[in-house]
């Protein structure tokens, strides 16, 4: 390898800015997001700028996911996946101790935050964690960070009981609910330790707690449940069952592919098939047969056997391995899910927590522009499908179909009109009236069910609601056309 | 896993173990003892039969039936499968448990108290968990003989790491174990590949080695020291007699010297049925003190459990979390009886030993097998019942606070009516509201009061649900545990005053006896004698 090779990230670009453009704000949002911030300039001359624009600042806060699970469950990789870079500390044991928060922030910088409040600077990665650390904060310019505050959890049923008390304490206070507005759970096999934390998070969903709970499979290796399984297991009655199959290691290493690297596993790749395999069935016979343990540190025996496979596969320049990898991990339908579920509604959440804060500085003074606010407040409907979608798991009481109708036409796959009614992109804006009428009187009917129990009953009216506000929109685009 | 040796294919030991029993018991019948030979009958069978079950368990997904599979190649899919050739080390899989606070990991625990020995596995992706260390900590306190695997090596290039990591928990915790790294997919390559290093280095055949030359040669050795004993005290008894017959033949004229000896013989009968006499109190003794002991330990650890959970339940509205609740608690109920049956285990094993000295100094006297098994009372007894008033309606909270405000209307209109104002006006509203607001707040506290006291009351009913079915579980196995001690020690206690008498009369009636039938039956008895010394020897040359 020469020198200039070292340390060169291949353009991961690509990856970023579909992340973060695929925040498709449909117009509908656009259209009550324009007259609400027509209230924060009508608030100006009463709060004066400064006031104004603290609130407006709020829009621009970053939604928090936390990434939770057991004990090497392949969270801390995950998340270096999905920012793009290998900033979490990783390792063969357990290592990450503390709650740590990953935060944009202009130039990296790592902080301590001792119990009791007070900041340190600390050098990043810390050697070593203090007694009285409460949790660490870094920052870093990464793309994705703009959109999403990333927390990693340490791993529950740790070596210590210390350390799974500080992931409890943040994924379940005991004053208060979580501060995540999304969790990820990874889990590689489903224990009773899994399940107990599942059901203390989702306990929280729609209590004003997280928004949802996104189920990952971490797959290390090719052991462990698969997702039909796990959609089957009676065990996880009530909770999330679609965990996706993601694996971190595969995200990571595509997403920081090195050309010196690619120059290896090409290489590797070129050997006779019986020859690697042979090579591949221990990782003291890849040393000896090799000699490139810094790939066996960072691929893994699996990753270097997957990666091997893709170049094999027509996978013949860095770029198109980096792509493959990423796309074989899995990595993508989970950035979809968070999408789908959080990130498209990240401007209407944002926008109820700035308006929220604008009311509460208001108090008392302007009482017209305050019930304009209250107005604007009282149309939660994005927040209602979001709560109905994180409660719809646990509506035991619908049938299953029922229920992956509903979390379609709730937005759960997407915001756009023809994702939630399951139609072709190109539809007229007539025919997706039809259908939005349609599927709202559909729902309508099965609110007529004297058996629904109240929980199944508010998701059936959301969805009414969801159908009726398409249809509002497609009849907007009709006349406007 | 379990490993169990198959009479057929017996080693030379085995064999010669087996004629020296048949020897011995065709001796000890007659001289007129067929308790004894009873008991080395039974010995035999013991001998010829000696299956070595293995238990193989761990948390789910930690590669156990693959690990099965590649140290028992033959007999797949059967629940006991032999590792070696000769089938006389059975690996048992034991169900994945998940957690040590689940009722799978209670479930497998009695397994693990009947086996031979332990393997305990744990996969190199990760080190081991804290719930995982507690579980073991038990396995090892039921079962002497525990072998920790780390499994999936080839597939973490770390695995080094992993293991010294796992050496430094195991160091903390206590816990003594060898630990062998495995990988039963680079066996199945070695066996593809007809590649013997790769077998080798794959770790399996070190393992099953392990296990067939250490884990089935010290379990035979236990065995067979057993036996050994068995044989000494039988030979003991039996030459006991012998040796006062002997004695009273050589000195027929009742001189002075056989005189001697028959006191002696007398002496020491008598001292042996003192020795013995006591066994019966310290068995009933020890009996009741275990069981008050069991007892008095679950009731402790319940009432931990229920002051831990009435915490739980005042710190917040328990409405909101009742069914996590009742999952955490009925976790920590699991916990406590395993922690309760372990320890009615080891004290019973220690009841055992103390009742064996006051048959013998050393205590080396047969010990009875104690079954402590029985899973059904580590089951949950039932759920947590649910809050009744889970929720209030809205409308109830309502119609509580109008009914606050009504009074406070009444009560200031009634005064403002005097100064000459309407009923109902801004002063009597005022109070109205006032007054409601208060019902209202006051309501609330009520209902979360209510429910933390429902709450209390749910969990003190479920304790003592659990309290009733595991003391009657835990009472009815702790009389079990006595009556095997008390069948066993009986008759121990028989052989050896029947040897006392025996020994008296036999020194009797061979005063009797004159002539040549004297010296016919002084040949006789001194034949016996050294054969049974021979026997002696021989028994003992096969323990090394």
């Amino acid at each position: 390898m020469t020198r200039s090779f070292d340390g060169v990230l291949l353009d991961n670009a690509h990856v970023d800015s579909a992340l973060v453009d695929s925040a498709l704000v449909d117009s509908a949002l656009v259209d009550s997001a324009l007259s609400d911030s027509a209230l924060f300039d009508a608030a100006r001359p009463v709060l004066g700028d400064d006031a104004v624009d603290a609130c407006l600042r709020r829009l621009h806060a970053p939604l928090r996911i936390a990434l939770a699970g057991t004990l090497k469950a392949g969270k801390s990789t995950l998340l270096n996946a999905l920012i793009g870079h290998s900033v979490a500390p990783t390792d063969a044991t357990e290592c990450t101790r503390v709650v740590t928060t990953y935060r944009r922030a202009p130039a990296p910088v790592a902080e301590a935050v001792h119990d009791g409040g007070r900041r340190t600077p600390i050098r990043w990665p810390p050697d070593g964690t203090g007694k009285a650390l409460h949790s660490l904060e870094v920052g870093l310019p990464a793309p994705l960070l703009e959109r999403y505050t990333l927390v990693d959890t340490p791993g529950t049923s740790s070596n210590s009981r210390a350390v799974s008390a500080r992931t409890l304490a943040y994924l379940d206070p005991d004053d208060g609910v979580c501060e995540a507005d999304a969790v990820v759970y990874l889990l590689r096999s489903l224990h009773d330790s899994d399940l107990a934390l599942l059901r203390r998070v989702q306990a929280q969903v729609g209590r004003g707690g997280p928004l949802g709970v996104v189920g990952v499979l971490s797959r290390a290796d090719e052991d462990g449940p698969t997702p039909a399984e796990l959609r089957d297991d009676p065990r996880l009655d009530g909770l999330p069952r679609d965990f996706l199959p993601v694996s971190g290691l595969l995200a990571l290493r595509g997403r920081t592919l090195r050309q010196d690297e690619f120059t290896a596993l090409a290489a590797l790749a070129r050997r006779p098939v019986a020859e690697l395999d042979a090579a591949l069935v221990s990782p003291g016979r890849f040393l000896a047969a090799t000699g490139h343990d810094g790939l066996l540190d960072a691929w893994g025996m699996h990753g270097i056997a997957e990666a091997v496979a893709l170049v094999r596969g027509g996978a013949t320049t860095a770029p198109a391995l980096a792509a493959a990898l990423i796309r074989r991990s899995g990595l993508e339908g989970l950035t979809r899910i968070l999408e789908a579920r959080i990130g498209e509604r990240a401007a209407a959440l944002r926008m109820r927590a700035a308006l929220r804060e604008l009311r509460g500085r208001l108090a008392g003074r302007a009482t017209r522009l305050v019930a304009g606010i209250d107005r604007a407040l009282a149309d939660d409907h994005a927040l209602v499908e979001l709560r109905t979608l994180g409660a719809l798991p646990g509506l035991t009481t619908l049938p299953v179909p029922t229920r992956i109708a509903l979390d379609r036409v709730l937005g759960g796959a997407g915001t756009r009109p023809t994702v939630r009614l399951g139609l072709p992109a190109g539809v007229s804006g007539r025919e997706m009236h039809a259908a939005a009428v349609r599927a709202a009187m559909h729902w309508r009917r099965r609110l007529d069910d004297p058996l629904l129990d109240p929980r199944a009953r508010r998701a059936l009216r959301a969805a009414v609601r969801s159908c009726e506000g398409v249809a509002a929109g497609a009849a907007v685009r009709t006349r406007a056309s | 896993m379990s490993v169990t040796a198959d009479p057929r294919s017996a080693r030379p030991e085995t064999a010669e173990m087996a004629g020296l029993l048949d020897r011995l018991r065709v001796l000890t019948a007659g001289t007129g003892r067929p308790d004894l030979a009873d008991r080395l009958a039974r010995a035999r069978t013991r001998v010829t039969d000696p299956r070595m079950r293995v238990v193989v368990t761990g948390e789910t997904g930690q590669g156990l039936s693959a690990l099965v599979d590649a140290l028992a190649p033959a007999a797949p899919g059967t629940r006991e499968r032999p590792v070696d050739d000769e089938g006389r080390l059975l690996l048992v899989g034991s169900p994945g448990v998940s957690g040590v606070d689940s009722a799978r990991a209670a479930a497998a625990l009695p397994l693990v108290a009947g086996a031979d020995a332990v393997l305990f596995v744990s996969d190199a992706s990760r080190e081991l968990t804290e719930p995982e260390i507690t579980y073991l900590d038990q396995v090892r306190r039921l079962c002497p003989t525990v072998v920790g695997v780390v499994t999936k090596i080839d597939r973490y290039p770390r695995w080094a790491d992993v293991q010294r990591a796992n050496r430094r928990h195991l160091t903390q915790a206590d816990i003594d174990i060898p630990l062998f790294p495995v990988s039963s997919r680079m066996l199945a390559a070695a066996h593809r590949t007809r590649d013997h290093a790769l077998a080798i280095e794959s770790g399996v055949p070190q393992l099953a080695d392990h296990l067939r030359e250490r884990v089935l040669v010290n379990a035979t050795q236990v065995l067979h020291a057993g036996v050994v004993n068995d044989v000494r005290a039988v030979t003991d008894q039996v030459a006991l007699g012998l040796n006062a017959e002997l004695t009273a033949l050589r000195d027929p004229a009742a001189g002075t010297v056989a005189e001697r000896r028959l006191h002696e013989a007398r002496v020491t009968a008598d001292a042996l049925r003192d020795r013995t006499a006591g066994w019966q109190i310290v068995l009933a003794d020890g009996a009741t003190e275990l069981g008050a002991d069991v007892d008095h330990d679950l009731r402790h650890r319940l009432r931990e459990l229920v002051r831990e959970a009435e915490a739980d339940i005042v710190s917040s509205d328990p409405a909101k979390r009742w069914e996590e609740f009742g999952s955490w608690l009925d976790g920590r109920v699991a916990e406590c009886v395993q922690a309760n049956v372990v320890l009615a285990e080891t004290r019973s094993r220690e009841l055992a030993e103390r009742v064996a000295i006051r048959f013998a100094d050393d205590g080396r006297v047969a010990l009875p097998a104690l079954d402590l098994g029985g899973t059904e009372a580590l089951e949950p007894v039932r759920e947590l019942e649910a809050l009744d008033s889970r929720k209030a309606g809205i409308v109830q909270r309502l119609i509580s606070s109008m009914r606050g405000s009504y009074g406070g209307i009444l009560m200031v209109g009634v005064m403002t009516t005097l100064a000459g104002l309407a009923l109902v006006n801004p002063w009597s509203i005022g109070a109205g509201v006032l007054l409601g607001a208060n019902t209202f707040r006051e309501d609330r506290k009520a209902r979360t009061a209510r429910r933390q006291a429902e709450a209390k009351t749910a969990v003190a009913r479920l304790m003592d649900d659990v309290l009733f079915h595991v003391g009657r579980e835990s009472r009815f196995r702790l009389r079990e545990v006595q009556r095997t001690l008390r069948d066993h020690f009986t008759a121990l206690a028989a052989e050896m005053t029947r040897t006392a008498d025996d020994a008296l009369r036999a020194a009797g009636e061979a005063r009797r006896l004159a002539g040549e039938g004297r010296d016919a039956r002084i040949a006789e008895v001194e034949e016996q004698l050294g054969e049974l010394r021979t026997l002696r020897v021989r028994a003992a040359g096969l323990v090394r």
